[in-house]
């Protein structure tokens, strides 16, 4: 089955699964859970790379491909949505639009499947853009602020959407077609600042999808306001469309990293991929502090991927082989690690109907694995060894050293170090500590939404033991592009400096956890302690019944650490600012141009004839 | 006989003699007399396309010769153009008779609807100035009792002014052009332009750009619209939406691809700036609006700039740029549908301020979906036709190297986008007011819709053919 036949399969069974969920949601769920098992098994069990039309367009066709750059990331693709729609059986309980939230998801995987397997620019801009106004639809499904968020998404899409649209166009009188190959082939003959112009407008495009500073602004309302499990399919893979183009424009447009290898008139003409550096390491910054202030879990997640985009961006834009191999595996990395954030936060939500951390706390005695998922996948996003994410965290932090650029390690350590605090911040909050009074009594979720978020944590540390599984097909990517692949075997990496034994290193982790277990067993002596005891030492205090949340010991979690920052100028704030100019200025407009009265009109009238005749003078 | 496109204006218009002494003798009866001739018009229409090539031909009246008669000008592209129009006209046509012919002055109504289609057909099909005058004053005068409605005459009487304005200058521009070029056919005329005075093409072309801006919804005449829009009746908003724009602005194209064709450059220029001026304000004022009809209203004029601005810039050469000035037509003929979707649509739904329509598509899911398909064609998201007139003109403007252009229509399209989605968020995601009451609509008026998202389908399907079917209109040669 090619991926033209899969992609009219999703999209006729997007319009069954709606009918059925109209009668039972449940069955509908289970239907889109096997339709994307089966669509994932047949590219599987096809195997060979493959290229394919759709030709119900009379002269546009439209092109696909399963081929050594896009096999990784349909898999990804599938893969996060057969989860994600797994978890969805239970999940979506307590949606309003069961039925269309069904369809609509649907429709999202024809659009990643659509993305991830275009040919040529065209397929994936209409894809794109299908996306886009499905997002637009689900999102705004979400919770009390969702539609305004959904406008923001909707808005900056769009932006990326037609800078992408004009780069698109641009290449096709360039090289006169718009399928990967052909510019490929073509590639020697476009000018240099044509090239640099089309650059400019994909990376643009990408990186206000990928969400990176200061582009970033519509991440932390739509990740905290869509539904749950749709949060889960925007981080994992819609925000991961952005650093598909740059991933995609970077092979055909060999700006960063193949210029270090092939080095040719570009390299040092072009002053971009420096500064795009720069710009990734701003943004690892950035998101990690705004990630550690706040008191949201979801808003923590979005801020988290702000900062995990700048690194993705910093690997590719950094430019040696090891990088864009480490870059690549970080897009999956923290597609599965926000995936297990988001399900586990979800699935929170899903019993507690909150994801404020002040508001929540020691649930893990509640939910085990949830606790679980959400423990294993931040150890994997902080890039704690032995999981997946210290695989590409070290493989990022190798060409970094190996290159030396001080402010870049920088970044990318204070990222690190950062993430430790935001990610503990739920853990804490969320999962340990005290239990607040209402939530003595909540359960674990229900079995499917148990079994998405299972899948999550074992895909998450069978891939940190054993990277080969991932790397492989990263190594033979390289290989046919024709850039140096990075050494690696099942479980072994090797760089330049130093040699990574992942099953060493979790052997090593293993017998340390044992360890540590066996010392709490035998010497913890845990005191078991109410809520707010600490606080009142026995007084009264008359809030704590009717504001408890405000002696949560989460409250103000990194207070010291937050002061620092209050006077720091936020971004959003300026766009808000200037966005509200900008919608009064059109009012100004409105009266100006379509006044009530005729009598304004006759001046109007007369300044046209005189800027017309004006236009002749001068 | 039965193959002459100006059974297209006769028709309507015998039609509307007719009505009158019908009314004597039964006021129900005049109900059938504008769907018979409408559908005599489509039927007429398709022979018509049948049988003629894509290049262009005079059909002379009264038998006199070509520059000297009152002469048609009819190719299929044309009647395409033509059969998307009347076949809207049709459908405000049903629509009023079924819902809103008891609620208004039946018989004027009736009298100026089919006056106003014979007077937009004229519009498209005439080859000559001084008759496009008159059609377009036939238009106006029957779209002024069309616009009038109970709800208010303000927009009405704004619309009179206006309106009359802008046809003395084209009257005065007219008689200017006959004085000095001695004829009032459209070829004709571009051919004994060309001794004129730069000096005085400048004054002519000022004329003109002013006086088309009226019925074209260009600014600086334009201010009627909205508020004609606002308040005129549902059979109303689709007419002035989908059928007179529309045949308004291919009048104007075709006044300036075929008078002014060959070197006026300033003149283009000119429109070009015009047209963009009134993309990017019609699409910022719609950006404040709250009521869908004003919205409509506003980007409707905004897209009017667009086109006219695209076609000019097409124009600007001297000769026609084919792959601009196709997907400016093509553009102008997803819109037809699109309005003519949406504001149908709304009209049903019976309210048009977005605090009514809150939640509205719980209670209204089939008519609410619809109109999304409308929504979403007009701001060019994929499947819908919207999105090819838009990539096509996106593709050919970039191709002849118009960056500045893209860039004013793509930021002035995220505007679009927004706005649009918002009113249709609002219609799906808020808390439905459960004093609001509900209106009923007829299987009729989904037939309607329904055959309007068709063609929306259709066209998104199949954008090539189609594409091909209106392209080339006045580069097909004059037999």
């Amino acid at each position: 089955m090619t991926i033209s036949y899969l992609i009219i399969t999703a999209g006729i069974m997007s319009a069954i699964i709606y009918l059925v969920s109209k009668f039972n949601w449940k069955a509908g769920t289970i239907l889109q859970t096997l339709t994307f098992l089966i669509i994932g098994y047949f590219l599987y069990h096809n195997g060979d790379y493959s290229s394919s039309q759709l030709a119900i367009f009379n002269n546009i066709s439209l092109n696909f491909t399963y081929s050594y750059f896009n096999e990784i990331f349909l898999y990804l693709g599938i893969s996060v949505m057969i989860i994600v729609s797994l978890f969805s059986i239970d999940g979506i309980k307590n949606y309003q639009y069961k039925p269309v939230y069904n369809f609509l998801t649907t429709l999202i995987f024809m659009s990643i499947l659509g993305v991830f397997g275009a040919a040529d620019f065209i397929t994936l801009f209409i894809f794109w853009e299908l996306m886009t106004w499905v997002s637009f639809f689900l999102i705004s499904m979400g919770k009390k602020y969702s539609k305004k968020a959904a406008l923001l998404f909707l808005f900056m899409s769009m932006i990326a959407a037609y800078l992408m649209i004009t780069g698109i166009f641009l290449i096709d009188n360039a090289v006169g077609g718009i399928t990967f190959s052909n510019l490929i082939n073509n590639y020697g003959s476009i000018s240099y600042s044509l090239k640099f112009k089309i650059l400019m407008l994909f990376v643009l495009a990408g990186l206000i999808k990928g969400g990176v500073y200061p582009l970033h602004i519509w991440m932390r309302t739509s990740y905290s306001e869509s539904p749950d499990s749709f949060t889960s399919i925007l981080s994992g893979i819609l925000m991961k469309f952005g650093f598909y183009l740059i991933y995609l424009i970077g092979l055909f447009f060999p700006v960063a990293f193949i210029l270090k290898n092939n080095p040719s008139k570009l390299i040092s003409e072009l002053p971009s991929s420096t500064f795009f550096a720069y710009l990734a390491g701003i943004s690892i910054i950035i998101g990690t502090i705004a990630a550690i202030l706040q008191n949201d879990a979801k808003k923590l997640i979005a801020f988290s991927s702000v900062s995990h985009a700048g690194y993705i961006l910093l690997a590719f834009t950094y430019g040696t082989s090891m990088a864009f191999a480490g870059g690549v595996t970080h897009i999956l990395v923290h597609a599965l690690t926000a995936l297990g954030m988001f399900l586990s936060i979800g699935a929170v939500y899903f019993r507690t109907g909150t994801t404020k951390i002040d508001e929540l706390g020691g649930l893990i005695k509640n939910m085990p694995l949830t606790f679980t998922t959400y423990l294993v996948s931040i150890i994997s996003l902080a890039g704690i060894p032995p999981l997946f994410g210290f695989v590409s965290k070290w493989m990022i932090y190798q060409s970094l050293i190996i290159n030396g650029s001080y402010f870049l390690a920088f970044a990318a350590f204070f990222g690190s170090i950062g993430s430790f605090m935001y990610v503990f911040r739920p853990l804490a909050g969320v999962f340990l500590g005290q239990r607040p009074k209402k939530f003595e009594n909540v359960k674990e979720v229900p079995f499917f939404m148990k079994a998405g978020m299972l899948i999550v944590t074992i895909l998450t540390v069978l891939f940190g033991v054993l990277p080969g599984l991932v790397l492989k097909p990263i190594i033979s990517m390289q290989q046919s592009i024709g850039i140096e692949p990075i050494k690696a075997s099942l479980y072994r990496l090797f760089s330049g400096l130093t040699t990574l034994d992942m099953l060493v290193v979790f052997t090593v982790f293993g017998a340390g956890f044992i360890l540590a277990l066996i010392i709490f067993l035998l010497f913890a002596k845990p005191t078991r302690v109410k809520q707010h005891e600490q606080y009142t030492a026995g007084e009264i205090v008359p809030e704590l019944q009717t504001q408890p949340s405000i002696y949560h010991y989460a409250k103000n979690y990194y207070k010291p650490f937050s002061r620092i920052f209050d006077k720091f100028p936020s971004m959003e704030k300026l766009y808000k600012k200037g966005a509200e100019y900008l919608s009064s200025s059109f009012g100004v407009i409105e009266e100006f141009f379509y006044e009530e009265s005729i009598n304004g009109y006759i001046w109007l009238i007369s300044i046209t004839f005189l800027v017309i005749i004006a236009i002749r003078w001068f | 006989m039965i193959n002459e496109p100006v059974l297209l204006i006769v028709i309507p218009l015998f039609a509307g003699f007719l009505i009158p002494i019908i009314y004597l003798i039964s006021k129900k009866a005049i109900k059938y007399i504008p769907i018979i001739a409408v559908f005599y018009n489509l039927f007429v229409l398709i022979r018509l396309i049948q049988i003629n090539s894509t290049s262009l031909s005079y059909f002379t009246t009264g038998g006199y010769k070509v520059p000297f008669g009152i002469n048609l000008i009819f190719n299929s592209q044309i009647g395409i153009i033509l059969f998307a129009i009347n076949l809207l006209a049709l459908i405000a046509l049903i629509f009023f008779l079924k819902k809103e012919f008891h609620l208004v002055n039946s018989f004027a109504y009736t009298l100026g609807f089919i006056i106003a289609i014979s007077a937009v057909n004229g519009m498209v099909l005439t080859g000559d100035l001084f008759n496009l005058f008159v059609f377009m004053e036939l238009a106006a005068i029957a779209g002024y009792i069309i616009a009038t409605h109970k709800r208010g005459y303000y927009p009405s009487f704004l619309y009179v002014i206006i309106s009359t304005f802008g046809s003395l200058l084209f009257l005065l521009g007219t008689i200017t052009i006959y004085n000095v070029s001695g004829t009032l056919n459209m070829a004709s005329v571009s051919e004994n332009l060309v001794d004129v005075s730069p000096h005085f093409i400048v004054v002519l072309s000022v004329m003109f750009i002013v006086a088309l801006s009226s019925e074209s919804e260009l600014l600086p005449l334009n201010a009627w619209v909205p508020k004609v829009y606002e308040k005129t009746s549902i059979t109303g908003s689709i007419f002035f939406g989908s059928v007179l724009s529309t045949a308004a602005l291919f009048a104007v194209i075709k006044v300036l691809v075929l008078v002014f064709k060959g070197g006026y450059e300033y003149l283009f220029n000119s429109l070009t700036i015009i047209g963009l001026a009134t993309l990017l304000i019609g699409e910022f004022v719609a950006f404040k609006q709250r009521n869908v009809r004003k919205i409509v209203a506003y980007s409707s004029i905004a897209q009017a700039g667009l086109i006219i601005s695209a076609v000019s810039v097409s124009l600007k050469n001297g000769t026609i740029t084919d792959s601009i000035f196709n997907a400016a037509m093509f553009q102008l003929l997803n819109n037809i549908f699109a309005k003519g979707l949406i504001l149908l649509g709304v009209g049903l739904l019976g309210y048009y301020s977005f605090e009514k329509l809150k939640g509205i598509a719980g209670k209204k899911k089939f008519a609410s979906i619809l109109i999304t398909i409308g929504v979403l064609s007009i701001i060019g998201m994929p499947p819908f036709a919207g999105f090819w007139s838009k990539f096509f003109l996106i593709k050919s403007l970039i191709a002849n190297k118009m960056i500045i252009f893209v860039a004013i229509f793509l930021a002035s399209a995220i505007f679009e986008v927004y706005y649009y989605l918002r009113f249709i968020q609002n219609m799906y995601y808020e808390e439905f007011d459960s004093k609001i009451k509900i209106n009923q609509i007829s299987a009729v008026s989904y037939f309607l819709m329904i055959s309007l998202s068709f063609m929306i389908i259709y066209i998104g399907f199949n954008p090539s053919s189609v594409m091909k079917t209106i392209s080339d209109i006045f580069t097909g040669g004059i037999i």
